[in-house]
């Protein structure tokens, strides 16, 4: 069943709500057939659709006068560094650095023959690798990086002390 | 600091803000009435996306509807601190009929936007002079869509209702 076309009167009240896209589906087609059939209607939709547009683009905007992103990179900058919470996490993680420097200063203070020497300090990282090393116990620790447990997820590279 | 460069998991920074930044700007310009003071809204809405970039970095399509809405949401707290404005008596275009060519337009239309709520404003601006989608409008605006079109349709009607003496084309 077809619905009843629209009057001139229903296009010309719909036509803002067309060019807005504001009409559902079914009804923005009716009020299209209706101006492809009546050029009153379709003269009124150009019209309107001319000062509409005019109007969205009378009111032009200077653009920004300086380098606005660089200053958003400075301000997130600054706030990074400023900000209370961010200085605390800074501290604690300078901290964790310093506990984990010192914990690796010890293990390779420590002669790898010494008695104990085999005893994994409680704050160590764990050891993948343990199940190979207690088989090879009997054989010297060996400085190459293949030997060495994986680095852990430390903020900076320990270094070994020769 | 390295020319505005920062690296990012998706789009740089900087792509975000040759892609946007002038968009969003001149949308707080046109909404706070406040060229300057846009500057200074426009530059918070990038802090707060680089805050939330790695968020963001994954959802190409969101990222404008997103800046779109913390702009939206500064601009109409700074608009709210303000006192209302005095129009529409100061409304005085020429007397009609006005060609829409003419450069006096451009003027009346900023005021006769000046005259809506900050709230239709928004969704006036957002809508006709930025191109958002009512899904997009929706999503910036925290209305549903139905909402979105609804309050897009009386700022419309309402602009429509102060411009008609000159615009009959704008009237049903």
């Amino acid at each position: 069943m077809s619905t009843p076309n629209l009057s001139c009167a229903e296009a010309r009240a719909a036509l803002s709500d067309r060019l807005d896209d504001l009409l559902e589906p079914a009804e923005a087609e009716r009020v299209d057939a209706h101006v492809a059939s009546c050029a009153a209607c379709g003269a009124a939709l150009a019209a309107r659709a001319h000062v509409k547009s005019a109007l969205e683009h009378a009111w032009a905007v200077e653009p920004a006068t300086g380098d606005l992103a660089e200053r958003a990179l400075e301000r997130f900058a600054a706030s990074r560094v400023m900000s209370p919470g961010r200085r605390r996490l800074a501290l604690a993680a300078s901290h964790l650095a310093a506990l984990a420097a010192g914990v690796l200063l010890a293990l390779t203070l420590i002669p790898q023959g010494a008695p104990g020497a085999g005893v994994t300090p409680a704050s160590s990282p764990p050891a993948p690798q343990s199940a190979v090393a207690q088989g090879n116990e009997a054989e010297p620790a060996s400085p190459s990086s293949s030997a060495a447990p994986p680095a852990p997820p430390y903020l900076f590279a320990p270094r070994r002390i020769r | 600091m390295g020319g505005g460069r920062h690296p990012a998991m998706g789009e740089s920074f900087d792509a975000v803000y040759t892609r946007h930044g002038r968009s969003i700007h001149a949308f707080l310009a046109r909404l706070t009435g406040d060229a300057v003071g846009a500057e200074d809204l426009c530059q918070e809405t990038f802090v707060r996306y680089l805050q939330h970039e790695e968020q963001l970095s994954n959802r190409n399509g969101h990222v404008a509807p997103w800046l779109f809405r913390v702009a939206t949401n500064l601009g109409l707290d700074r608009l709210r601190r303000l006192k209302p404005c005095a129009l529409p008596e100061d409304l005085a275009l020429p007397a009609p009929p006005v060609r829409v060519e003419d450069p006096v337009v451009g003027e009346q239309v900023r005021r006769a936007v000046a005259c809506l709520g900050p709230d239709l404003r928004a969704a006036f601006l957002l809508r006709a002079h930025h191109g958002l989608t009512f899904p997009q409008l929706a999503l910036v605006l925290a209305l549903s869509e139905r909402g979105a079109k609804d309050r897009y349709r009386r700022a419309r009607d309402e602009l429509a209702r102060l411009l008609a003496p000159w615009f009959e084309d704008l009237m049903p």
